[in-house]
């Protein structure tokens, strides 16, 4: 009887001192192991994957931080080409007659900050109407835009450099080329606008038919 | 003991047998005299000994169907459909994917590639490219930048041939009151302007656990984990019985109640054994981080379609990819954190 109850209360410490091991509330993760053991130590050559695709139209943007990438140019996507059209020599005030509202739209709907904050001399410069410009005069080319937007916005720009906002065009892999500012927001009116939902849902789409009239 | 000899013995014993006339039967009419009762037992005997006939009878004719009618199949008809048939069966009998070697996946591709040209006079092209080494995938979904516009949905129908018929979707978009994260009174199936007032929106879809719960419980083996970290199904292996259904807590897998429908002119005809092959009546499927697409380089289809950015995709093993950069800045969550189940799959907010 005592040998049996010995064998009992001794088993019962074991376990208890087994079980005590591991205090920490940190349970063993699979992931955080192979993320610890697996991780590149230096930059690593993957093999070829055939559907990268090399962005061709980009620009270098330099960051120490995140390491250097690309991103679109916007001289090659510009809605109103050749400004020098109708401003002759560059300046904002030589139109050259054609006062009749070339950007009539861009009056009407323009919604980025209160007229207190900005009008169009803001990002536009006034001097060399092809070139944008910084808050202290300086100026930045059209495809070097993000530089004027992260003036304001500079928390949306560390996040995009880290690429936690805006898109990466192409490959996972290799080069990183992302979207620039003006890319997705237009810088006359930069918010999303609401639209329909797509669906595959034949319920939803006749509901949505139907709503739409 | 000899099962017939005992019934045997038990009618010569049965009460209305035996000489003295303690008959259970109502009247001596009904039941007959016991002389006659004896004959009865007398007939039953060589039925008994005899072999059971009508089973074994029964066995043949089936086997003999079944026979003449695969023969039938396969006299008749045209050459196409002899070689069809051979092929059918040859696919019938492969092994499973994992136990494959290089040759034989190749084999299996083609052979599925043949099938669908004799078949259907399509042309497919169906890879079965390894998993990319030194690559474990993970995913981004940023709440802040999701406006419900449902893109994904629709680019990840079309890239991977989802099923129209049942409007099968892999993704779902959950429209969720300001104030709370809670799915039980979220809205997955809304249809009106998008972004509505007070409200906000959050993607799921498979989330490709480390450790995942669906393929524990598979009793076919036909889903597991691949190196890359992506969890995928052998659509010829799996049996229906959608218990790694059951087991997924995140609703991340479906099934195919009927026959999948693809309009012929919308098949993604780029396709992987392992991904967006066309799949068939009964058997389960799921998001498989477009295998096609991603183990060539190129990002899934949902985050190439996203036109907030609002999905990121990358190789958690590149210390400076973004998805990395993500989870170890950003304030990140993953979905009942508590079950273990460590998706790749991680949420976050500007």
């Amino acid at each position: 009887m005592k040998t049996k109850l010995f064998h009992i209360a001794s088993l019962i410490i074991f376990t208890a001192v087994l079980g005590c091991h591991k205090t920490s509330s940190e349970h063993h993760s699979v992931l955080k192991e192979k993320l610890d053991t697996m991780t590149w130590q230096g930059p690593e050559e993957l093999s070829p994957l055939p559907g990268t695709v090399t962005i061709k139209n980009k620009v270098a943007v330099a960051d120490s931080k995140n390491g250097d990438f690309f991103t679109e140019t916007r001289t090659d996507k510009l809605v109103q080409k050749n400004c020098l059209n109708c401003h002759k020599d560059g300046r904002i005030e030589a139109v050259g007659g054609k006062e009749a509202d070339s950007h009539w739209d861009l009056q009407k709907t323009f919604k980025h900050a209160p007229s207190q904050v900005m009008n169009c001399t803001t990002c536009h410069n006034s001097s060399e109407i092809t070139q944008l410009k910084m808050l202290n005069g300086e100026k930045v080319g059209m495809n070097q835009s993000f530089q004027v937007c992260a003036q304001c916005h500079f928390k949306q720009e560390q996040d995009w450099r880290l690429g936690s906002h805006g898109k990466r065009l192409g490959s996972w892999t290799g080069e990183r080329t992302i979207k620039n500012c003006a890319s997705c927001h237009n810088p006359h009116k930069p918010a999303f606008e609401k639209r329909w939902p797509k669906t595959f849902n034949k319920n939803l789409m006749h509901f949505s038919e139907a709503a739409k009239k | 003991m000899d099962v017939k000899k005992f019934f045997f013995d038990k009618l010569k014993s049965s009460p209305c047998s035996s000489a003295n006339n303690s008959c259970a039967c109502p009247s001596a009419s009904a039941c007959g005299s016991n002389s006659q009762k004896t004959d009865r037992s007398h007939q039953l005997e060589p039925a008994l000994q005899k072999e059971s006939s009508r089973r074994d009878f029964l066995k043949i004719a089936g086997i003999g169907a079944s026979l003449t009618m695969t023969g039938c199949g396969a006299l008749s008809g045209s050459s196409e459909k002899k070689e069809l048939m051979g092929l059918k069966w040859q696919d019938y009998f492969k092994t499973n994917y994992r136990l494959m070697n290089e040759s034989e996946r190749q084999k299996t591709v083609e052979r599925l590639e043949k099938m669908a040209e004799l078949e259907h006079k399509t042309h497919y092209e169906i890879s079965d490219k390894a998993p990319v080494p030194k690559v474990l995938f993970g995913y981004a979904f940023n709440i802040s930048k999701c406006e419900g516009y449902g893109e994904c949905i629709e680019a990840c129908v079309k890239e991977n041939n989802l099923d129209r018929e049942s409007g099968m979707q892999y993704i779902r978009i959950f429209e969720m009151k300001n104030g709370n994260m809670n799915f039980e009174s979220a809205n997955s199936k809304f249809m009106h302007e998008v972004p509505q007032e007070g409200h906000f929106y959050m993607g799921t879809q498979c989330f490709h656990c480390e450790k995942p719960p669906c393929t524990d419980v598979c009793p076919t083996g036909a889903t597991w984990k691949e190196d890359d970290g992506i969890v995928v199904i052998d659509y010829d292996w799996c049996i229906g019985c959608r218990y790694c259904e059951a087991a997924c807590p995140y609703w991340g897998r479906r099934f195919n109640w009927a026959a999948p429908q693809v309009p012929e002119n919308e098949i993604n005809t780029k396709q992987h054994y392992l991904g967006n092959r066309l799949r068939k009546k009964g058997v389960m499927e799921k998001c498989t981080w477009c295998v096609q697409r991603t183990r060539n380089g190129q990002m899934p289809a949902c985050v190439e379609a996203c036109p907030t950015g609002a999905r990121v995709f990358g190789n958690l093993l590149d210390p400076n990819s973004e998805i990395r950069k993500i989870i170890e800045t950003k304030k990140v969550f993953r979905l009942k954190e508590e079950l273990g189940t460590e998706p790749k799959f991680w949420y976050y907010m500007d």
